[in-house]
C-alpha cells in the first residue's frame, strides 16, 4: 500500500529525469565558444529551450538567463506538487521557499546598495502561484521601512523587523544569515512532520545537507568574520545528523582552524578540508558534489517515500547550478579543463 | 428588436457651466460616458468648420484631459468618512439633487465645520484608544514577571545591570539555551507567546552590554515593549493598577461612544445635505475626467440611445453657446456599444446572454428567443406543480435580494408549474392532480418525439437568426451560401422532408423524393463552393483566400463535420423528453423506497429528502442541460456575441 502511494509521482519524476541533459550535453556546452553558443545550444537541444523561446541571443543578460532557467524548476516543483497532499504537498512546497528567500536576498541587497529595485525584477523568480510575498509592490518601495511594512503578512516581517537600518555591510551579511536560517528550519521542520519510515534516507539527506552547512559556516565564520563562539551558535543551523549540537559546540571552541580540521579528520566530512591549498575555493562545490552522489543513489533507490521526487528536485537545482557555472566561466574566459572543475556533476 | 440604437453625442461647450453641464449628464444618468481626449485624437470629434466656431476649433491645439485636472479623491474621503459614521444609512437621493442649487463651496464648507465638531469628540476617543492600547501591552509586559517579588523601581535603578525583556522564535530559544553557559548575560525563560514564540529576560552587565546586545540580534531577539519607569510597585501590584485604569477608560469610552451618537443623530440631516452634494461632486470629476478641456472650452463625448435625441437637445439648449453634435455609429466607425432592452418577462435572461457574450451592436438579440425556449425547456423537463412552486417562491426571495439570478429562477418555477399541471404531478405524487396533457411515463414516445419536433422547431428559429444576423453584416458568403445560411437551412429542411416522407409512408409523397434528394444535393455542392461563388458574385478577387487545394480540403471536411451537426444537433433534443422521464423515474424510486420502508416515519422522512434532492439536483442539472442546449446547439449556429455592454454612468461611477 505505502508503495503504491507514491507510484504516480515516481513515475513522473523518472519520466522528467529522463529528458535531462546528459554528460554529452555538458560536453557540447562546455565546448561552446561563448555566451550566444551555450544559449543557442540549450534552446535547440535541450528542454530548457522552451523557457529560453522569448530572450534574444543578440541581446543577452547573464543573470536574466539564469532566472530562466530557474522558471523550469518552479514549473516542475509545481507540477510535482499535484501529486501530493497534506503535510506531504507542504513539506515540498519548501522547495519553492528557497527561491523566495533568495528572490527577496536580491532585492534587500538592492535596497541597501540603493539599487533601482525595478532593475532587478529579471531576476527574481519565484511562484507566482505559491508565494505571498508581493513582489511586484516590493519593486516599487522607496525605502526599507515601506518595504519591511509590506511583508507585514509573511514570516519575514518578523525576522527584518528588528532591523531599523540595513545600508550597513554587517547588518545586511546578518540579515541574509537570518532569511538562510529561517529557510533551514523551516526545511527542518517540515522535515519532521514527514513520515519517518519511509523517508528515513531523504531526512538522513537533508540532515547531512545541514552538517555541511553548518560546518562551512564555522570554518568561514572563523576565518572570514569578526564574530564572536555565541555568534556562531546562533547563526549555525539545527537538525544536523553527525554535527550534533555538543560536536557543533566543540568546534565553535576550538581555538583556530588547525584544531577545527583537526577535529574532523576522521568524520565522514574530512574531505571538505583535507586540501592544501584550494579548501576555500572549492569548499562549496565540494558539498554539493557530495549531495549529488547521495541525491543519485537517493533517486536510483526508489524508496516508499519522497526520496526519489526530492532527489528529483536537488538534481535540476544542481544541474541549473552547473550551467550556470558555465555561463560564468565563459565571461572569464576559462579552459575546458578549468570548466569542469566548477562543476558540481563530474565530468570526464 | 430588441437592441436599442445609440448615437454618439459630441458636446463642446464653455468652462463656465461645465459643472452644471456635468450635473445634468449625471441626473440624465443614462449615457455612456467616453474619452473626449481620446474621440479627439482619433479624429472621430469633429466640428464643422466655421467662422461662430472659431473659439471652439482654436482650443483643439491646447487641449489638455481632464484626467490630469481632476481629483475627487477628497471628495470621496469625506463621503467615506460620512458613510462610515451613519454606517451607510445615507443614501445618495437623486431627486432632491435634481431640484436643488448644490454650491460645492457651501457643502465642503459645511461639511467641513462637520468633521470639525466630530474631530475634538473623535480626538478624544482616539486619545483613550491609544491610551488604553499601551495600558494593554503594558499589561501584556508585566503579566511575564507576576511571579517576580520585587519592587520594579530596583531592577529599574540597579546600577551595574540592565534587564530587558524579548522574544524569540521557537527554534532560536533553542539556540540560546545552548549557549546558556558561555552567554555574558543571565537569561531566564519567563514565558511563552501565542505565536509560537519564547519569552526571556535577560539581565546583563553594563559593561557587557554591547556583546549581549549583538548576540541577542543574532537571535532575531525583539524586546517586548510596554514597560514603564512610572511602574515602581510589584508587577502584581502594577498589574492591578493598570487594570483599574483600563476600567475607567474603558468607561469613558463607552459614554463618548454615546455622546456622538447622539451628536450625529441631531446633525443627520445636514450630513445628508453635504453627503449629497459630496457624492454629486465626486460622480462629477469623474465625468470631467473624462472631458477636454482648452482655455475656454470644454469637449464631452458619450453614447446615448437614439430615442434620447430631443431629451438631450432639449437639455443642451439651457445654455448659450453650446455646439451639440450627434453621429451615428455608420458614419462614425468603430464598435458603438449594445444597449439591451427587454420586457419585464425577458430582462432577466439578458444575464444568461451575457455569460456567453453581449451581442454586438449589428445583431438581433438572443434574448427573447432564448427566454421563451429556456423557460419551456426548463418546463417541460422538470414539469411539476409543488417543485415549481418552491423553485419559484426560492427565486422570488432572491431576486427580491438582488440577486439577477433569482429572478431567472422565479420563471423557470413558474414554468415547472406550468407542466406540473400539463404531467399532473405534485411534490412527485401523480395520484393528487389529473393531468391536462400526458403522463410522461405512460407516453414515452409521445414525450421524446415531442421533444425532438420542439428541437427542430428551435433549431429553424436558430437557422432564421443565423440567417438575418450574417445578412445583416453583409456577409453573403456565409449567410447565403454558408452552412448555417440559406443553403443550409433548405439542406437540413430537405433532409428532415425525407424522413418524413419515408418514414410516415404517404405513398403519393413518396414522389417528392427525388426532387428533395436533387435539391439536398444541389445545396451540398453550393456549400461545397461557397468562397469561390460568394467571391465570383460579388466580383471580389481573387477566388480563394488561400490555395484552391487547400480550401477544398478545408471545405470538405466542414462539409462533414455540417451533415453530422445537423443529425447530432437534432437529436441532441431528445434529452428534453429523457431528462422529462428521469424526473419521474427518480421520484418513482424513491417511493419504492419508502414502501420497503413500511413505517409512516420513514417513509415521509424519505419523501421529503426526495423532493429537496429532485429540487436542488435535479434542477441544478435540468437548468445547465437547458442552457447547454441553448449556448453549444443553438448559439453556435447563431451568435457571435462579441458586442460591448452599454454603461450607463451609474454603472460607471461606483463610489464605494
Amino acid at each position: 500500500m505505502s508503495k503504491s502511494k507514491h507510484a504516480a509521482i515516481n513515475t513522473k519524476a523518472l519520466a522528467m529525469k529522463a529528458r535531462k541533459i546528459s554528460d554529452q550535453d555538458y560536453r557540447e556546452l562546455i565546448k561552446a565558444k561563448d555566451l550566444k553558443e551555450v544559449f543557442q545550444y540549450l534552446r535547440d537541444n535541450t528542454y530548457y529551450g522552451e523557457f529560453l523561446q522569448g530572450l534574444n541571443p543578440e541581446n543577452l543578460h547573464r543573470t536574466e538567463f539564469e532566472a530562466h532557467l530557474n522558471d523550469l524548476k518552479i514549473r516542475e516543483t509545481e507540477k510535482l506538487m499535484h501529486y501530493l497532499l497534506g503535510e506531504e504537498k507542504i513539506f515540498f512546497q519548501t522547495f519553492l521557499v528557497h527561491l523566495e528567500v533568495e528572490s527577496l536576498r536580491i532585492l534587500i541587497r538592492g535596497i541597501a546598495r540603493k539599487d533601482d529595485l525595478e532593475s532587478l525584477r529579471g531576476l527574481l523568480v519565484y511562484s507566482q502561484n505559491n508565494s505571498k510575498v508581493p513582489f511586484e509592490r516590493l519593486m516599487r518601495v522607496k525605502d526599507w521601512e515601506e518595504f519591511k511594512k509590506l511583508l507585514v503578512d509573511t514570516d519575514y516581517y518578523r525576522i527584518l523587523e528588528i532591523y531599523k537600518d540595513i545600508s550597513a555591510e554587517q547588518d545586511l551579511i546578518m540579515v541574509e544569515k537570518n532569511l538562510d536560517r529561517y529557510y533551514y528550519d523551516l526545511l527542518k521542520n517540515r522535515l519532521q512532520k514527514l513520515n519517518k519510515k519511509e523517508n528515513q534516507d531523504l531526512i538522513d539527506a537533508q540532515r547531512r545537507n545541514i552538517d555541511l552547512l553548518n560546518l562551512i559556516w564555522i570554518y568561514r565564520g572563523k576565518k572570514f568574520y569578526d564574530l564572536s563562539r555565541e555568534e556562531l551558535i546562533a547563526y549555525s543551523l539545527r537538525g544536523g545528523l553527525e554535527i550534533t549540537e555538543r560536536k557543533l559546540l566543540d568546534l565553535v571552541y576550538t581555538k583556530d582552524l588547525v584544531e577545527m580540521k583537526e577535529l574532523l579528520k576522521n568524520s565522514e566530512y574530512a574531505f571538505l578540508f583535507n586540501h592544501t591549498k584550494t579548501i576555500d575555493l572549492f569548499m562549496e562545490r565540494r558539498r554539493e558534489r557530495y549531495l549529488h552522489y547521495m541525491y543519485l543513489k537517493l533517486f536510483n533507490k526508489a524508496d516508499s517515500g519522497l526520496g526519489r521526487v526530492v532527489a528529483y528536485i536537488r538534481l535540476l537545482d544542481f544541474e541549473i547550478e552547473d550551467i550556470t557555472s558555465i555561463i560564468e566561466s565563459k565571461r572569464y574566459r576559462m579552459g575546458q579543463e578549468e570548466t569542469k572543475n566548477y562543476l558540481i556533476r563530474p565530468i570526464d | 428588436m430588441a437592441i436599442e440604437n445609440v448615437i454618439m453625442m459630441n458636446v463642446v461647450g464653455k468652462i463656465n457651466y461645465v459643472d452644471k453641464f456635468a450635473k445634468d449628464i449625471f441626473l440624465f444618468n443614462d449615457i455612456q460616458i467616453v474619452d473626449a481626449m481620446q474621440e479627439i485624437d482619433s479624429g472621430r470629434f469633429i466640428l464643422p468648420i466655421r467662422e461662430e466656431n472659431i473659439g471652439e476649433l482654436l482650443g483643439f491645439a491646447q487641449l489638455v484631459s481632464g484626467e490630469s485636472m481632476m481629483d475627487e479623491k477628497k471628495f470621496v474621503k469625506t463621503v467615506k468618512k460620512l458613510n462610515e459614521l451613519y454606517k451607510g444609512s445615507l443614501k445618495l437621493d437623486m431627486i432632491s439633487l435634481a431640484k436643488g442649487d448644490s454650491d460645492l463651496g457651501k457643502a465642503l464648507s459645511k461639511a467641513r465645520e462637520f468633521e470639525g465638531n466630530l474631530e475634538v469628540e473623535y480626538g478624544q476617543l482616539k486619545e483613550i484608544n491609544d491610551r488604553i492600547e499601551a495600558l494593554n501591552k503594558s499589561r501584556a509586559a508585566y503579566s511575564y514577571l507576576d511571579e517576580l517579588n520585587i519592587q520594579m523601581s530596583e531592577l529599574d535603578n540597579m546600577e551595574n545591570f540592565s534587564y530587558s525583556l524579548g522574544s524569540v522564535t521557537r527554534d532560536n530559544a533553542a539556540r540560546l539555551k545552548s549557549i546558556y553557559n558561555s552567554v555574558t548575560s543571565i537569561v531566564f525563560h519567563v514565558g511563552n507567546q501565542e505565536d509560537n514564540e519564547e519569552v526571556f529576560m535577560i539581565i546583563s552587565p553594563k559593561d557587557l552590554e554591547i556583546e549581549s546586545q549583538r548576540i541577542l540580534k543574532a537571535l532575531n531577539f525583539k524586546p517586548i515593549e510596554g514597560f514603564n519607569k512610572e511602574y515602581t510597585k510589584s508587577p502584581k501590584e502594577n498589574l492591578q493598577l493598570i487594570n483599574a485604569e483600563i476600567i475607567t477608560l474603558t468607561e469613558q469610552h463607552i459614554d463618548l461612544m454615546k455622546a456622538l451618537v447622539v451628536h450625529l443623530e441631531e446633525n443627520r440631516e445636514e450630513a445628508t445635505d453635504s453627503f449629497n452634494t459630496l457624492s454629486l461632486y465626486s460622480n462629477l470629476s469623474i465625468i470631467k475626467k473624462n472631458m477636454a478641456f482648452s482655455e475656454n472650452n470644454f469637449y464631452f463625448s458619450g453614447w446615448i440611445s437614439k430615442k434620447d435625441k430631443s431629451r438631450m437637445e432639449a437639455i443642451a439648449a439651457k445654455y448659450p453657446d453650446i455646439i451639440v453634435m450627434f453621429s451615428s455609429p455608420n458614419e462614425r466607425g468603430g464598435k458603438p456599444p449594445t444597449k439591451m432592452k427587454n420586457n419585464w418577462l425577458f430582462r432577466p435572461f439578458e444575464a444568461l446572454v451575457k455569460m456567453y457574450g453581449v451581442p454586438s451592436y449589428n445583431e438581433l438579440d438572443p434574448t427573447p428567443f432564448l427566454s421563451i425556449t429556456y423557460m419551456f425547456c426548463f418546463g417541460f423537463m422538470f414539469g411539476d406543480v409543488g417543485q415549481g412552486l418552491v423553485l419559484a417562491l426560492a427565486g422570488f426571495i432572491l431576486g427580491k435580494k438582488g440577486v439577477e439570478l433569482g429572478n431567472v429562477l422565479f420563471r423557470l418555477g413558474i414554468c415547472s408549474t406550468f407542466f406540473g399541471f400539463m404531467y399532473g404531478s405534485f411534490f412527485g405524487f401523480e395520484e393528487i392532480i389529473q393531468p391536462i396533457w400526458v403522463r410522461p411515463f405512460e407516453e414515452v414516445n409521445t414525450i421524446l418525439l415531442t421533444a425532438v419536433f420542439v428541437g427542430i422547431g428551435m433549431l429553424f428559429a436558430a437557422y432564421v437568426y443565423s440567417i438575418i444576423n450574417k445578412l445583416k453584416k453583409k456577409e453573403i458568403k456565409e449567410g447565403v451560401f454558408g452552412k448555417n445560411g440559406i443553403c443550409g437551412f433548405i439542406l437540413y429542411a430537405s433532409f428532415l422532408g425525407l424522413v418524413g416522407i419515408n418514414l410516415s409512408g404517404f405513398g403519393t409523397a413518396q414522389l417528392l423524393n427525388p426532387i428533395l434528394i436533387g435539391l439536398a444535393i444541389l445545396m451540398i455542392l453550393i456549400v461545397l463552393v461557397r468562397e469561390p461563388l460568394a467571391n465570383y458574385l460579388m466580383k471580389h478577387s481573387p477566388l480563394y483566400e488561400e490555395s484552391a487545394s487547400d480550401y477544398y480540403v478545408e471545405s470538405g471536411f466542414e462539409l462533414f463535420e455540417m451533415l453530422l451537426a445537423m443529425f447530432s444537433n437534432t437529436l441532441s433534443f431528445i434529452r428534453i423528453g429523457a431528462f422529462a422521464l428521469t424526473h419521474v423515474g427518480l421520484f418513482m424510486a424513491f417511493q419504492t423506497l419508502s414502501l420497503m420502508a413500511q413505517n409512516g416515519i420513514i417513509s415521509v422522512g424519505i419523501f421529503i429528502f426526495a423532493n429537496v434532492l429532485i429540487i436542488v439536483l435535479e434542477g441544478l442539472i435540468v437548468s445547465i442541460q437547458a442552457l447547454r442546449l441553448q449556448f453549444y446547439e443553438l448559439f453556435s449556429k447563431y451568435y457571435t456575441g462579441d458586442g460591448v455592454e452599454f454603461k450607463p454612468v451609474d454603472l460607471q461611477i461606483n463610489l464605494f
